[in-house]
């Protein structure tokens, strides 16, 4: 069994009375170390597709398996258990605390996993290290550039050593050389074993995948390994 | 530690609307304070202006018949006297004891060496210390039923007396001359203020033995007799029967009203009590009306603040943060405000209630109102109020926020 197993998934949303469907049917395995892009216009569901592996949301009808756990069937405190040891997020907007400083944005999700704050302190440091951001840690959001404070995002993504990570559109709000080297930090960390899923509508970005998954109006219409 | 610096942080980075929050709060409890304490305070106060002249006090004192009664004729004065206090003493039910009273102004002065006073002589029973309350200095006392029985040359002064005779000088014990005899100083009166006087206020009178009094004047005519009842209610009763045991010894009709003057003192006390259960309601209302505006305000914009931060909250929803966290975590802060700012305002008034305690006030004045201090239960309570709909207002949007799904949280901006 593969690590994200999806069957017949669709998700229907109540948008002023009416009912949208933003995926149908969907039948999708992952495995763990995969690097997958998933590439459509805006609307095909790709965000949408993203979020349900994420947990942040579940399937309207069908089944989805993460590590053979029915998603479906738990709780707000489980998928919160679930997202905050397994899923690093990365958003098109970054979504930082605008009042704390980097390396408190880092170690939040440290803290809701109750880890010790010596050890936040450390791993923040590690991790901003890591992502070339040391002499940053004690700036605000609204005093780093774009790249950097997706960098600073990617760092908490990684704050409790996911083994995924979900980056929606990461280069979308970023210029080409910001864009790049967010790219190449994804890469890395593909590198290290971890299962990267991407969303993007960008080729290019799509291309740096192993895998690529292509959807239009709700639907997988491609799934290529390259 | 790391939590409270974070709380500190959140707080400081809205500094601007959470000082407002906070001010409501201090305002509140400032206002709800005072109110209340000096509402209290000044209901106490005049309590115990009633309490100072003696509870449920009848004064009854001669009066002239109005009706011709079994043959006499109208007219007639009815002379009151020790007898007709110890008849009411035996045949009345209900009561906390009798005294007499005499009273005159003296017609040569009372002397301590060089100084002398014209004041005003009482010849009263032991009860009447404890009737009308008066309570001595410390070191002093009033006349007793040895001094009574022994014919004691005793007195008990008024402070003003005291002040004249003595100045600074300790009068216990000290003797001074009045009606020409010397009496040896017992006690003197301590300040207080009283609801209504007699012939003269209190601080210029000098009390003897009744027993003394008449056998120095020569009069058995006693201006008043004191009746203390146990129970207010029975005023009625009471001042029925005290009309017919006397107009049975006096021979003069008890329906006749003019032959005795009984005036009620607790007719005043009714006055007071229902002036001081208004003012306590009215405090009482105000109170909670101010309550609830500042808890509407307060709650209000912590609410709104919370609401502010659905995108953020749905954010740490996304990276893990259970919605119980995120729902304590806005219930602390909420608490912290309103915590912080009832503190505040507990301080401001206690400051403020000390200051007002200095103001030079005359002392009647000050007997009336009072001299009022924070009541740390009512300011708990308003400050857990106030906590309670703070932590609330910030837990309930937090606790919706988280329960929303992120995906939804994430959308809203």
């Amino acid at each position: 069994m593969k690590m994200i197993q999806m069957e017949g998934v669709s998700k229907d949303y109540q948008v002023g009375g009416a009912a949208v469907h933003a995926l149908s049917e969907v039948g999708l395995a992952i495995g763990a170390g995969e690097s997958v892009a998933l590439l459509g216009p805006s609307g095909s569901g790709k965000s949408t597709l993203m979020h349900l592996i994420g947990c942040l949301d579940t399937p309207s009808r069908g089944r989805y398996r993460f590590e053979g756990r029915e998603v479906g069937r738990l709780d707000v405190n489980a998928l919160a258990a679930l997202r905050c040891a397994t899923f690093g997020f990365v958003f098109q907007r970054f979504h930082l605390m605008p009042r704390a400083t980097a390396w408190e944005n880092v170690a939040m999700p440290m803290r809701f996993a109750g880890v010790a704050p010596a050890e936040r302190l450390r791993r923040a440091a590690a991790l901003l290290e890591r992502v070339g951001l040391a002499d940053r840690a004690e700036h605000r959001p609204s005093e780093l550039s774009g790249g950097q404070q997706q960098r600073v995002a990617i760092a908490r993504a990684l704050a409790n050593q996911p083994r995924v990570i979900l980056a929606d559109e990461p280069t979308g709000n970023l210029d080409s050389v910001s864009g790049a080297e967010v790219v190449a930090l994804l890469g890395e960390l593909h590198g290290e074993g971890r299962t990267i899923v991407t969303v993007t509508h960008d080729e290019a970005i799509a291309a740096r995948a192993q895998r690529v998954i292509r959807l239009l109006d709700g639907r997988v219409v491609a799934d290529d390994s390259g | 530690m790391e939590a409270l610096r974070l709380l500190l942080r959140d707080l400081w980075a809205e500094k601007g609307r959470n000082a407002l929050v906070a001010l409501g709060v201090t305002w509140g409890t400032l206002s709800l304070t005072l109110l209340v304490s000096f509402g209290w305070e000044f209901v106490a106060a005049m309590n115990q202006v009633a309490a100072n002249y003696g509870r449920s006090i009848l004064r009854v004192s001669s009066g002239f018949t109005s009706a011709p009664f079994e043959g006499l004729p109208a007219g007639r004065f009815v002379e009151l006297g020790q007898e007709d206090a110890d008849l009411i003493g035996r045949a009345v039910p209900g009561l906390r004891g009798v005294s007499v009273e005499h009273s005159r102004m003296l017609g040569n002065p009372a002397r301590y060496r060089d100084r002398q006073l014209n004041a005003t002589l009482i010849g009263v029973e032991a009860s009447f210390g404890e009737l009308r309350n008066f309570r001595p200095e410390p070191g002093g006392r009033f006349i007793d039923r040895e001094d009574e029985r022994l014919n004691r040359r005793v007195a008990f002064l008024g402070h003003r007396v005291r002040d004249h005779l003595f100045g600074e000088e300790d009068a216990l014990g000290e003797t001074i001359e009045v009606w020409g005899q010397p009496f040896t100083v017992i006690g003197v009166l301590a300040r207080r203020t009283v609801l209504t006087n007699n012939n003269g206020e209190e601080p210029d009178k000098i009390a003897i033995p009744a027993s003394v009094y008449r056998e120095l004047t020569g009069r058995q005519r006693a201006e008043f007799l004191v009746v203390s009842l146990r129970d207010p209610a029975e005023e009625q009763r009471v001042e029925r029967a005290i009309r017919e045991l006397l107009g049975g010894r006096h021979r003069f009709d008890p329906a006749d009203e003019d032959a005795l003057d009984v005036f009620s003192v607790i007719e005043l006390e009714q006055m007071i009590g229902t002036i001081t259960s208004s003012n306590r309601a009215l405090v009482v209302v105000v109170g909670l009306l101010g309550l609830l505006v500042a808890a509407v305000g307060v709650g209000n914009v912590i609410f709104l603040m919370v609401q502010e931060r659905s995108r953020e909250i749905g954010v740490q929803i996304a990276i893990g943060a259970r919605p119980r966290q995120v729902a304590a975590a806005r219930l602390v802060e909420g608490l912290a405000l309103t915590l912080s700012g009832g503190l505040a305002g507990m301080l401001v008034a206690a400051i403020l209630l000390e200051l007002a305690a200095t103001i030079p006030m005359d002392p009647e004045a000050r007997a009336y109102l009072g001299t009022p201090r924070v009541s740390f239960g009512v300011a708990g309570a308003v400050v857990l109020i106030l906590m309670t709909v703070g932590g609330l207002a910030g837990w309930l949007p937090g606790r919706r926020a988280a329960a929303l799904d992120p995906v939804v949280a994430l959308r809203e901006e």
